[in-house]
């Protein structure tokens, strides 16, 4: 071999060798980091803001689902992961009232609503940005409106008595109702005479 | 010359004490499972109440002890600590920080909080605490206290007593002499009285405990439950001694040829939905603007010809027609009622059934947050020839408001006719709730949902002329009962 093959010879072996590294630093290493994390219920939902890694604690809170007969809310128990802030349990609480009933249960919000952001003001009041399935997917009707607004705004102002009312909006922006009947233009307070005893 | 002084002093003095005993707020009553107990009221706001925290300490048998290093007052709550200070509006509970409506103050040795300062003991005792400012009750716990809510109405055979019971409760009755007492499975009731009521029909009503006791007046001979037992509401048929003119006249009577003044002329008539917003929809297709637009063409036919009445539709076609723009409308042709019809829907197919509904101010009262702003302010407006006026306006959005108490006495008295009808209501027929279109109507209104599309029955029926025709009918004999004037005096809507 001559000199110059060497030469060329170490140079290749040098780059490979430098992708090689970049390769395993930029991706190889993230990946492996990540599969390394507990599996529990914060890293699933993504470790939102608010969350240690791999803090499972979970709170218990009340839910609202569809009475029987369908004329009211009942208050079902539920476990939500624990938040260390007032905001961050909010979202919590509503990502968990969004998703589907617990079986026996019938929800009052529309199916593939989901939670796109949630804040607190110094006032007391929780805004609650969904998506717009909640327009687009409702079937219509005023009793059906009044237990899906009701069921997150007493999700929120139940479980959380620092925050007495609750403003929707749908997709970032404020909306006169949902379909027609709710007026939803400021926040609602807790509606507690939607809500009837379990026997 | 010093006698007069003496005289002086002492009348002011009086004068003042009889102003301040004249202003010491009401005490709250306590309703719990183990019985009622009185919470007295420090002092009064327009927004709030105040209450000594000792009381309140030896009221949830919650250790209490200041902590002089600090300032702070700090209540013990089972594992949780609660740490106040004074001039503060804000808690630490159980590490979190709570608003409350006012700051901690102190008179004396006494720590003075605000009575939402429950809510903060509702959360860390886990143990339902609900504040009713309105009728100065706090209900704890597991105890039953509905909101009973009267209204009275003059019918063609005499009186009618509608007693709306929320949530609903089962009761029964019984009566000695001219007392009907309505026993409720309730620990207490929340009763709003009746704003006036006709002596002759009724002497007086009146709660104690689960009761309700109405004291029948002079004129009164019988008594007669008009609908089947419901939890929600019951109607008592008061029945005179001797036959009362009819104060209905007959639906199917020939139209008077001039209306006469003062009485309603102008009515508008809301379909719900349209265009682009089909509302809800039955299993087979059929969508609530297509019913809502022929209930209401059927109804305007009939009030036309029938009593000449102006009938507004706003809409007349499937059309869309902005919410702001279906109260406008009836605000601008100065409507004396302005009903909007719907039908329903449910995620529960077997829910049915007709509903009234009207709106709820409380939503925008200044006691609830205000949300949108004053309900109503008063404005100084130049006159002609110099000086000023002061005139009372209500905001466009709010313009419901000061209509609400009449909105729900046409509610109540259409439930009460649809339930005649027949056709089958709701566990609870008539509700108040914030509706976005009804908030900015300057005269009476109300929602009517007719039935369930998401029902097969009430789908069927809500598709039938011959259903369609009954709800119409309904609504026309209460439009024909106005034009005789509304039925109980007071209310000063127009």
């Amino acid at each position: 071999m001559t000199l110059t093959r060497r030469l060329w010879a170490y140079i290749a072996l040098t780059v490979a060798g430098a992708a090689l590294g970049v390769w395993l630093v930029t991706l190889w290493l993230p990946g492996w980091l990540v599969d390394r994390r507990p599996r529990d219920g914060a890293a699933a939902t993504g470790n939102p803001a608010g969350t240690a890694p791999g803090d499972a604690r979970r709170i218990s809170a009340m839910l609202f689902y569809v009475a029987p007969r369908g004329d009211g809310l009942i208050a079902v128990e539920q476990d939500v992961l624990y938040a260390a802030s007032p905001a961050d349990q909010a979202r919590r609480i509503v990502e968990r009232q969004l998703a589907a009933a617990p079986p026996g249960h019938a929800t009052a919000i529309p199916a593939g609503v989901t939670l796109r952001a949630l804040f607190l003001t110094s006032r007391g009041e929780a805004y609650v940005d969904v998506s717009r399935e909640i327009v687009t997917g409702h079937p219509g009707g005023s009793l059906h409106e009044v237990l899906t607004v009701y069921a997150i705004v007493n999700a929120v102002t139940v479980n959380l008595p620092d925050v007495t009312a609750v403003q929707i909006l749908v997709d970032g922006h404020e909306v006169d109702t949902l379909v027609g009947h709710l007026d939803l233009r400021h926040p609602l307070r807790r509606g507690t005479r939607w809500v009837q005893r379990t026997p | 010359m010093r006698s007069r002084s003496t005289v002086i002093v002492v009348i002011l003095s009086s004068l003042l004490l009889a102003s301040a005993s004249a202003q010491a707020p009401l005490p709250y009553r306590v309703i719990g499972s183990d019985g009622t107990r009185t919470l007295p009221v420090v002092r009064g706001s327009g927004t709030t109440d105040f209450v000594a925290l000792d009381t309140l300490a030896r009221f949830f048998s919650v250790a209490m002890r200041e902590d002089a290093r600090t300032g702070a007052v700090v209540l013990a709550v089972g594992a949780q600590r609660v740490a106040l200070t004074e001039g503060q509006a804000t808690v630490s509970a159980g590490g979190r920080l709570v608003s409350l409506s006012a700051p901690v103050t102190k008179d004396g040795a006494a720590w003075i909080v605000p009575i939402d300062f429950l809510r903060v003991l509702d959360f860390l005792l886990d143990r339902r605490i609900d504040i009713r400012r309105g009728s100065r009750l706090i209900v704890m716990g597991t105890a039953v206290v509905p909101r009973v809510v009267l209204q009275f109405e003059r019918t063609a055979s005499g009186g009618r007593l509608v007693i709306t019971v929320e949530p609903g409760a089962s009761s029964r009755i019984t009566r000695d002499g001219n007392l009907v007492t309505v026993r409720f499975q309730a620990d207490a009731l929340d009763l709003t009285p009746l704003a006036q009521v006709p002596a002759e029909w009724l002497a007086n009503v009146r709660a104690d405990g689960p009761a309700l006791y109405v004291e029948l007046g002079s004129t009164v001979s019988n008594v007669r439950q008009a609908d089947a037992q419901d939890a929600g509401r019951i109607t008592l048929d008061l029945l005179g001694a001797s036959p009362v003119a009819p104060v209905r006249p007959d639906p199917v009577a020939p139209a008077p040829a001039i209306d006469r003044p003062g009485t309603l002329r102008t009515v508008v008539i809301d379909p719900g939905h349209g265009g682009a917003d089909a509302g809800s929809r039955s299993a087979s297709g059929l969508e609530e603007k297509q019913v809502t637009l022929a209930v209401a063409q059927r109804l305007k036919g009939m009030l036309e010809s029938r009593f000449g009445v102006r009938v507004i539709l706003t809409r007349d076609a499937d059309a869309d027609v902005a919410i702001d723009r279906r109260a406008a409308l009836a605000n601008n042709n100065k409507a004396d009622v302005f009903i909007s019809l719907h039908a329903n829907g449910s995620p529960i197919p077997a829910m049915r059934g007709w509903q009234v509904q009207s709106l709820d101010p409380a939503e925008y009262g200044s006691s609830g947050g205000a949300p949108l702003g004053g309900a109503d302010s008063d404005e100084s407006v130049p006159v002609v020839g110099g000086g000023l006026r002061v005139i009372g306006t209500v905001p466009w959005r709010l313009a419901q408001i000061p209509h609400a108490d009449r909105s729900s006495q046409l509610g109540g008295m259409l439930a009460a006719r649809l339930g005649e009808a027949g056709l089958p209501p709701q566990a609870a027929p008539f509700y108040r709730a914030p509706l976005r279109v009804l908030v900015g109507a300057n005269m009476p209104a109300i929602l009517v949902e007719m039935g369930f599309l998401t029902n097969p029955a009430d789908a069927e029926l809500l598709g039938s002329s011959a259903f369609q025709s009954a709800v119409a009918e309904v609504i026309v004999s209460i439009i024909s009962e106005l034009r005789g004037g509304w039925p109980a005096p007071g209310g000063g809507d127009r």
